[in-house]
């Protein structure tokens, strides 16, 4: 467990750094994608599974003030168990870091940088973690405090500086074409 | 022994024991205007090269019982005086406390200014980012006396050494505090551009140039590429040329006897950029990059701070050649954590702003004279208000 703590707005920043980015940038596609007249049904229901699941994990947490998952793997199956919940862990954010950095580059390299090798924009990456990872972990949320408003602020600009494209007609219908088969059938 | 060094002694009548008093004048330099932190507004005085000067000038300042100038000696052969000032009853006393502890604990033969003493106390020396501010002016040593913070003076050099310092005391000047408001916060803002300038701009051209041509508008892209279409380098061996010619046209101006100084400088960076963009070396767009990069380094107060940018946007043009865009924001995502990762006397070097707490009047915008009533709380001082919520008491008597 960190022995170093970090203030509230730093702990938000840091959430809000996965959060946003994923959530502004690729979800919407996705979901339009998938659901097509039914995302924001779709949306809603998804929500709410996923308040109940959060809230299922906040009162099951709330047992256990102050320790991580590691901590209380412990202390559920001993050292054994923890050992296994942080191999399972570490293989977890190894495996999703690794998926979404050869994602990103390869977007990158789609868009940006044809004529160059994948594995030198990975490289830049790899090494920029690595110098992040070196400094002292209050670096990364302290730079990510600095950086988050700015990112957030590009986003809000760009929303507004296209405002003019959006088609509030498209909205309709709210609640899809076919709101009970939703759960059925996803191909109309 | 006294009386033979030219000292003058005391005799007082009914006491056992005499007085030995120097009274030796060396010749000195007499206090003049700063030569390096020029202000309109402001005093114009600077100290000097003797310790006790110095000193005389913050106190002429601080008319105030509290102000400590604690003396102390440094190398073991120079025997370099330092005066350590503070106000008592402001500062916190650990912060004390350390500057005196790191002071005393440096084993050197001799100390010979306060640069050197500068690189001797700073906690570390990462990316050459200076950790405490140097000044001529000792109206800006008493400002920053008063804020909480520890000044030192070094006998043979005519700079005090503040600690701790933050990343806005960089950027920030003693005139604009002598100013409205709104023109002191103009000239922060215009400040903090010209740092963007002096580390971005060169690197933000090679990227734009190199791999991201299409975010120029098609009339600006054309004009960009007719004046590169005779040059044969590539954009990497252009600016960097025409980078380190600035840097040595800069560097000679300084050497060069001071009636041709100036000169040489007009006629090096006129005729040299004329030339070679006659010969077809460079191209005229880049001479203007070079030139608005070099008129935005001049604009940053702090002659190291302004040094360490320029020295690292050599960094960024070649990870903007390497990268484009990418690099930029990579090299820019770790230069900012490293600024982060600073301490200075264990205040964080991007105070107030990361880790964010309220800065209380004191971030980088100076807000009105009358709502600074507090002193910054990252210093943690004995005295944390400045001044009354109504000090303007005439307004409403």
């Amino acid at each position: 467990m960190l022995k170093s703590k970090i203030g509230n707005l730093e702990a938000i920043m840091l959430i809000l750094t996965i959060v946003v980015v994923h959530t502004i940038l690729s979800l919407p596609t996705d979901i339009l994608k998938t659901y097509k007249s039914s995302s924001l049904l779709n949306i809603l229901y998804v929500g709410i599974i996923a308040i109940i699941f959060a809230y299922l994990i906040f009162k099951l947490f709330k047992n256990f003030p102050g320790c991580d998952i590691i901590d209380i793997s412990e202390y559920i199956g001993g050292k054994g168990f923890k050992n296994i919940v942080g191999v399972i862990f570490i293989s977890y954010f190894i495996i999703s870091s690794s998926i979404l950095l050869r994602n990103f580059c390869e977007t990158l390299k789609i868009i940006y940088y044809p004529m160059t090798n994948i594995y030198f924009i990975i490289a830049l990456f790899v090494i920029a973690v690595c110098v992040a990872n070196h400094l002292d972990f209050s670096a990364t949320f302290k730079a990510n405090s600095i950086f988050l408003p700015l990112a957030l602020a590009s986003i809000l600009f760009l929303f507004f500086a296209n405002i003019n494209k959006f088609v509030p007609q498209k909205i309709f219908p709210i609640l899809g074409e076919r709101i009970f088969s939703n759960f059925c059938d996803r191909d109309y | 022994m006294a009386l033979i060094h030219g000292n003058c002694v005391l005799f007082v009548d009914t006491l056992a024991l005499a007085f030995d008093i120097e009274v030796k004048g060396f010749m000195q330099r007499s206090v003049d205007s700063p030569n390096n932190e020029i202000v309109i507004k402001g005093p114009h005085e600077a100290f000097v090269e003797n310790i006790r000067t110095n000193t005389s000038l913050i106190r002429r300042i601080v008319n105030n019982e509290n102000l400590i100038i604690e003396n102390l000696e440094i190398g073991k052969i120079t025997k370099t005086k330092c005066a350590v000032c503070y106000i008592q009853n402001i500062t916190n006393p650990d912060l004390v406390n350390e500057v005196k502890y790191r002071l005393n604990n440096l084993e050197v033969d001799s100390l010979l200014s306060a640069g050197e003493l500068e690189q001797l106390v700073v906690d570390s020396n990462i990316l050459g980012i200076p950790q405490v501010l140097s000044t001529e002016r000792p109206d800006k040593a008493t400002r920053y006396l008063l804020r909480g913070r520890v000044v030192v003076i070094v006998n043979g050099t005519p700079y005090g050494i503040i600690m701790p310092a933050i990343l806005v005391d960089f950027l920030t000047s003693s005139e604009d505090s002598n100013l409205k408001v709104e023109f002191g916060n103009f000239l922060r803002g215009l400040r903090m551009l010209a740092a963007f300038i002096t580390l971005l701009l060169p690197g933000l051209y090679v990227a734009i140039t190199s791999f991201h041509q299409e975010i120029l508008p098609t009339s600006l892209l054309y004009s960009i590429l007719a004046s590169r279409e005779s040059v044969p380098f590539p954009i990497i061996l252009e600016i960097l040329l025409m980078e380190i010619s600035f840097e040595l046209i800069r560097e000679a101006g300084l050497r060069v006897p001071s009636p041709v100084g100036p000169t040489i400088g007009i006629v090096g960076a006129l005729v040299l950029g004329q030339a070679a963009v006659s010969a077809g070396i460079v191209s005229q767009i880049l001479i203007i990059v070079v030139a608005i990069t070099g008129i935005a380094s001049f604009a940053i107060p702090d002659f190291s701070f302004g040094f360490h940018l320029r020295y690292f946007r050599f960094l960024f043009i070649l990870l903007g050649f390497m990268a484009g865009f990418l690099g930029i924001g990579l090299g820019l995502f770790v230069y900012i954590s490293i600024l982060c990762s600073i301490k200075s006397f264990g205040v964080s070097f991007t105070s107030p702003y990361a880790p964010a707490s309220s800065s209380k009047g004191n971030g980088y915008l100076l807000p009105p004279i009358w709502k600074r009533e507090y002193r910054a709380p990252f210093m943690d001082t004995k005295r944390p208000k400045t001044q009354e919520k109504i000090s303007m008491k005439w307004k409403y008597k």
